[in-house]
């Protein structure tokens, strides 16, 4: 249907045509880089969520070494018992190690104290898995390094957790040998449930249980 | 000829316009490409360096803040005879000639090979130190209060696998110079029970192995990775040493201080060095990163890669230039390094009270 503008004004509107032609970008034109931008964007997006994630990870299990490192210089320099709390409980279907916090521990008493507000590694999106890659807390565990959580929120969300406690001298409350003392952190992309086989990409912590120092493994 | 026509179809670029702009193009491409990888390299081994050598740091501050701790309990004591055990008389009438300056302790420094004539000494490079210090270390539940009890405590480096404790699921086996830590606890310290030089003669064979249980954990443990060297020189202040018109090292010329040995004897101190802490010790780590090890391992696949020049470190007259001769040799290989270096005033040392 022509409009009533075409039809009582050719001259015009055929100046305006061409004068668009020259000056805009045609229908085609416009697909054809929308298209192109797509495909740049459609080939870039997974490398760039890969390294993300990969930067995640890192960041996250440097996160975990500091920690430790400064738990156990902490416990040096105070002359005092220092722990790491490691709270596991199910975070939109990923079971596993959500959080971790510093304590300071008092074995007269037996009692906790929380030093710093907790860490959380889903921030990062990973997951500190349980099983076979984290064997450190599957053994030897007694009634002040693991238990259910007493404080808020862990406690709301029905957690339980894993102290490994740092003592002044340089040792640990941790009973396993060096060769099954570690935890991995994994990109909770790559979690399953009863994860056993190491995904692509993770970040493996070991802890020795006598000096406390820990050492970093990645793929 | 109508130009005005001409004019409006003329809204397309000419070939050399295009050209032009392809080859702009493709040099600022060029450029960022480059400055790019650059900025990416450059990151990595920013990222290796501080990720690699915090261990190494961490390890190196542990070095220092035991060694600081020293000590040697030096006694005077009544000098019976000139054997073995000095301050024990014969029979109960036998009357002492003399004081002497005594202690059961030691302190020990020289090359690892030397100190460690085990079946690892191929595996041993530069230098190793062995002493006591109230490290308060126990195995036994219950003692952790016990913070002053008197432990045995050493350092090497020797160049080994990770088999025995790499975790399961890392596949990848990875041998490397490690910096290990010989730590006894206190119950375990057989210092007075065997000849000096002896106690510590485990050290190397007493590594973490696949079977190390939760009751016998070894007593040697691997602290950080990647340290190449790690040499040691005891020495006196630098004032002591203008006095006697000499250098700071002259206890130590060849890095070699034992301080059971009755050695630097003159006639004013008849036992020299003997049951002396020197007063400083000058601790330096050479480390690499974990890339560099990781190119070293792809060049010497079955082998100990020999990064020590021969000859170096072995006097202590050539301490700086056998470290640059080191480092020249890093960078030849193209290896990223880190030295750590320290002097380190023994706080128990009695340098200038016993003499």
């Amino acid at each position: 249907m022509k409009t009533p503008f075409t039809t009582q004004h050719p001259s015009c509107s055929l100046r305006r045509k061409s004068h668009r032609a020259s000056a805009g970008f045609s229908l085609v034109e416009l697909v054809i880089v929308v298209a192109i931008v797509t495909m740049l964007i459609a080939v870039a997006t997974p490398y760039t969520l890969a390294a993300m994630q990969s930067a995640n990870l890192t960041s996250a299990g440097d996160t975990l070494m500091q920690k430790l490192a400064m738990a156990q210089q902490r416990s040096l320099t105070e002359n005092r018992p220092v722990g790491l709390d490691f709270y596991y409980y199910n975070l939109d279907e990923v079971k596993g190690c959500h959080a971790i916090q510093m304590i300071s521990y008092d074995p007269a008493t037996n009692k906790a104290t929380q030093l710093e507000p907790p860490v959380y590694w889903s921030k990062q999106s990973v997951v500190l898995v349980e099983g076979s890659l984290s064997p450190m807390f599957s053994t030897n565990q007694t009634a002040t390094t693991t238990g259910q959580a007493t404080t808020n929120p862990f406690q709301s969300l029905g957690a339980t957790f894993n102290r490994i406690i740092f003592y002044p001298n340089g040792s640990t409350s941790l009973r396993v040998p060096l060769r099954t003392a570690y935890l991995t952190l994994v990109p909770t992309k790559s979690y399953t449930p009863d994860i056993a086989a190491a995904p692509p990409n993770y970040y493996t912590v070991q802890i020795d249980p006598v000096t406390g120092r820990g050492h970093s493994y990645r793929p | 000829m109508k130009p005005l026509h001409d004019k409006q179809r003329r809204h397309g670029f000419t070939l050399i316009e295009v050209s032009l702009s392809m080859v702009i193009l493709s040099i600022i491409l060029l450029v960022s490409v480059q400055v790019l990888g650059l900025t990416q390299r450059a990151w990595k081994r920013g990222v290796a360096r501080v990720e690699q050598f915090r261990e190494a740091r961490m390890a190196f501050d542990s070095i220092t803040e035991n060694l600081r701790q020293a000590i040697l309990n030096t006694y005077q004591a009544y000098q019976y005879n000139t054997g073995a055990t000095p301050t024990v008389p014969t029979s109960q009438s036998q009357s002492p000639t003399k004081y002497i300056r005594q202690s059961e302790l030691q302190f020990v420094t020289g090359q690892a090979q030397t100190l460690l004539p085990g079946a690892q000494a191929s595996q041993l490079v530069t230098q190793a130190m062995f002493f006591q210090a109230r490290l308060g270390l126990s195995d036994r539940v219950g003692y952790e209060g016990l913070n002053r009890l008197l432990c045995g405590r050493g350092y090497f480096i020797m160049y080994s696998g990770n088999d025995a404790f790499r975790p399961q699921h890392v596949t990848a086996q990875s041998s490397r110079f490690r910096l290990w830590e010989y730590r006894p606890p206190a119950e375990e310290n057989t210092v007075y029970s065997v000849k000096p030089g002896q106690w510590f003669l485990k050290a190397p064979s007493n590594v973490v192995t696949a079977s190390e249980t939760l009751t016998t954990p070894a007593d040697t443990r691997p602290i950080a990775e990647n340290i190449i060297a790690l040499i040691i020189s005891p020495q006196v202040t630098t004032d002591d040493a203008a006095l006697k018109k000499t250098t700071p090292w002259w206890i130590a010329p060849k890095y070699a201080f034992d301080s059971t040995q009755l050695v630097n004897a003159t006639t004013e101190s008849p036992q020299g060095t003997q049951h002396m802490l020197p007063p400083r010790v000058v601790v330096t780590l050479v480390a690499i990163d974990e890339a560099s090890a990781r190119k070293l391992a792809e060049k010497y696949p079955d082998t100990m890669p020999q990064l020590i020049p021969t000859g170096a470190f072995t006097l202590a007259d050539n301490r700086q230039k056998d470290l640059k001769d080191l480092a020249a040799k890093l960078r030849a290989e193209q290896l990223n390094y880190q030295v750590f270096s320290t002097t380190i005033s023994m706080r128990n040392s009695k340098w200038g009270l016993l003499r």
